[in-house]
């Protein structure tokens, strides 16, 4: 347990699967380290669910944007974020590519990030 | 979410598509056997994995699985003659066996027969705990019979039962490797009343999968607060579509356990095969039909079903149940056919509680996947599963343990 709380107090164990609470960067982030983490199948598995609990996120996020008629470039900021986490999702699921998935992920953090 | 290209690759199961090559690597159920229960009787027409085909038991009874259409002129074998051990073609008398040799041509001229020439398409077939199972594989690929262990069990012991459903193969199965929709869905109170069982009290909850040889496993795991316990149903699934689903309750359902098959029927539809066993107590057949509502016509179609909106009952709803459908089968048709008749997993929002589902499907995805690419063929399709042991399970246990270790996985089916 304590060798897989790494800095920042992130959790990053990798055999179980974690709740997702949003999709901000340090979720983001968090499930990157998870992903570095993760060895086996199932354990990719579970990354592949919780990257999917990010998409729900961001779909709500998209939902609400649009709901609300926000401005055209907030609803291409959600589009974008939607279709790069759908990419991140099917690096892990299909292509098992974990060094590019954690690459996004982060890239796509360091953009939120600078967005906020 | 799956993408399109993803959800193709799970849902099609036509010849010559990844997953129905690869389907057709296995011995799948068929039909029931008391369908051809007459040596000599009525031909029976059914589809199997988008094929049309008959089914009839021969004289000696034997049963035998051909293609429909006679290779003469197309017409349906399922018209014509069964007898002395061969089905005869009502338009010009041509007859088959049951392996499709042909035995007959009368309307040929002398010189031009067909006899031993030509064959009807046809596969091999096994008779098992009452079902009717073929295999429609390439014939030097046919793998090892799946020899569950209550396939062995006593007459009266392990009964099957047959239903159609309305939707694709892989929708039916998720269905049932899916434990958190059991205190919703089936739930016996209506909702916002105090919860009828354990199941209903803890409604999220902790789903952990593990990959085994033969498909996976997975425990849903429930505190019961009241006791201080832990308790976990352990559901197993079998490649390609078999679920093995833990008993639960009391009285008959104590000890009663149910293996599902979601053949597909073709890719908007699935013949769902459901055996009940019980190594302690005959299987009471009237319960169990009034407990699924488990009503259908002569073609296994539901009396229930989406044409009649389940004749769900709004009254029962806010009086006895959560869905106000009557029966548990009904209940879980009713979501997954109302789901479309191929789901659009583009579109769906999964969480934590779906991760069995996630896995099952990657799983399939990745095995359709390697079988185009390479030939290459799931573990379970080896010769060593241990077939006997792969037993679902419900268990208490304190919260120092695990379901792991309350139900420990045969060292020959970990996953290799």
């Amino acid at each position: 347990m304590s060798a897989a709380l790494l800095a920042g107090g992130v959790d990053a164990r990798a055999d179980e699967l974690h709740d997702i609470l949003d999709c901000g960067p340090a979720t983001l982030r968090a499930l990157a380290l998870r992903i570095e983490a993760s060895a086996g199948d199932m354990e990719l598995i579970y990354r592949e669910t919780e990257i999917d609990e990010v998409w729900r996120w961001v779909d709500v996020g998209l939902g609400q944007a649009q709901h609300v008629r926000a401005a055209p470039a907030v609803i291409a900021h959600w589009r974008q974020l939607k279709a790069e986490v759908m990419r991140i999702h099917d690096l892990i699921g299909i292509d098992l590519d974990r060094d590019t998935a954690v690459q996004a992920l982060r890239a796509l953090a360091t953009q939120l990030e600078s967005a906020a | 979410m799956l993408s399109k290209e993803d959800n193709d690759i799970l849902t099609q199961t036509g010849q010559g598509t990844p997953m129905g090559d690869l389907v057709r690597r296995f011995w799948v159920p068929a039909l029931l056997a008391s369908e051809v229960a007459e040596a000599d009787g009525a031909p029976k027409r059914f589809r199997l994995l988008g094929e049309d085909l008959i089914a009839f038991r021969n004289t000696d009874g034997k049963v035998g699985i051909l293609e429909e259409a006679c290779p003469h002129r197309r017409s349906s074998l399922a018209l014509g003659v069964n007898a002395e051990n061969g089905v005869r073609c009502l338009y010009h008398g041509w007859k088959f066996g049951i392996d499709g040799e042909c035995l007959d041509t009368p309307a040929e001229p002398p010189g031009a027969s067909m006899v031993g020439r030509v064959r009807a398409k046809s596969y091999p077939v096994r008779e098992v705990a009452g079902v009717i199972w073929t295999y429609m594989g390439p014939a030097e690929h046919e793998p090892v019979f799946p020899d569950f262990e209550w396939m062995h069990y006593p007459e009266g012991h392990c009964v099957p039962f047959k239903v159609l459903e309305d939707c694709n193969y892989a929708q039916a199965v998720e269905g049932t490797i899916d434990s958190a929709h059991a205190g919703v869905l089936h739930r016996e109170s209506p909702w916002g009343h105090p919860a009828k069982y354990e199941h209903e009290k803890d409604l999220s909850p902790k789903l952990e999968v593990e990959y085994t040889k033969y498909g996976l496993r997975y425990g849903a795991v429930r505190n019961l607060v009241d006791e201080g316990k832990l308790h976990a149903r352990v559901t197993e699934v079998v490649m390609p579509f078999f679920t093995l689903i833990p008993p639960d309750g009391a009285g008959v359902r104590k000890n009663r356990r149910m293996a599902n098959a979601f053949v597909p029927r073709d890719d908007e539809s699935t013949w769902h095969i459901q055996w009940f066993f019980d190594d302690t107590t005959p299987i009471d057949v009237e319960y169990r039909i009034k407990e699924g509502g488990h009503y259908v016509d002569e073609n296994f179609r539901k009396l229930r079903n989406i044409d009649n909106w389940y004749l769900q009952d709004r009254q029962m709803m806010k009086t006895t149940n959560m869905s106000g459908i009557e029966g548990i089968l009904m209940q879980d048709h009713a979501v997954s056919e109302t789901q479309g008749r191929i789901l659009d997993r583009t579109k769906e929002h999964l969480g934590g509680s779906d991760v069995a589902v996630v896995a099952w499907r990657r799983q399939m995805i990745r095995a359709a996947r390697n079988f185009a690419k390479d030939g290459t063929t799931p573990s379970v399709l080896g010769a060593d599963v241990p077939w006997s042991k792969i037993r679902a399970a419900t268990v208490r246990f304190p919260d120092s343990s695990n379901w792991k270790a309350e139900v420990p996985l045969h060292p020959e089916a970990a996953a290799t």
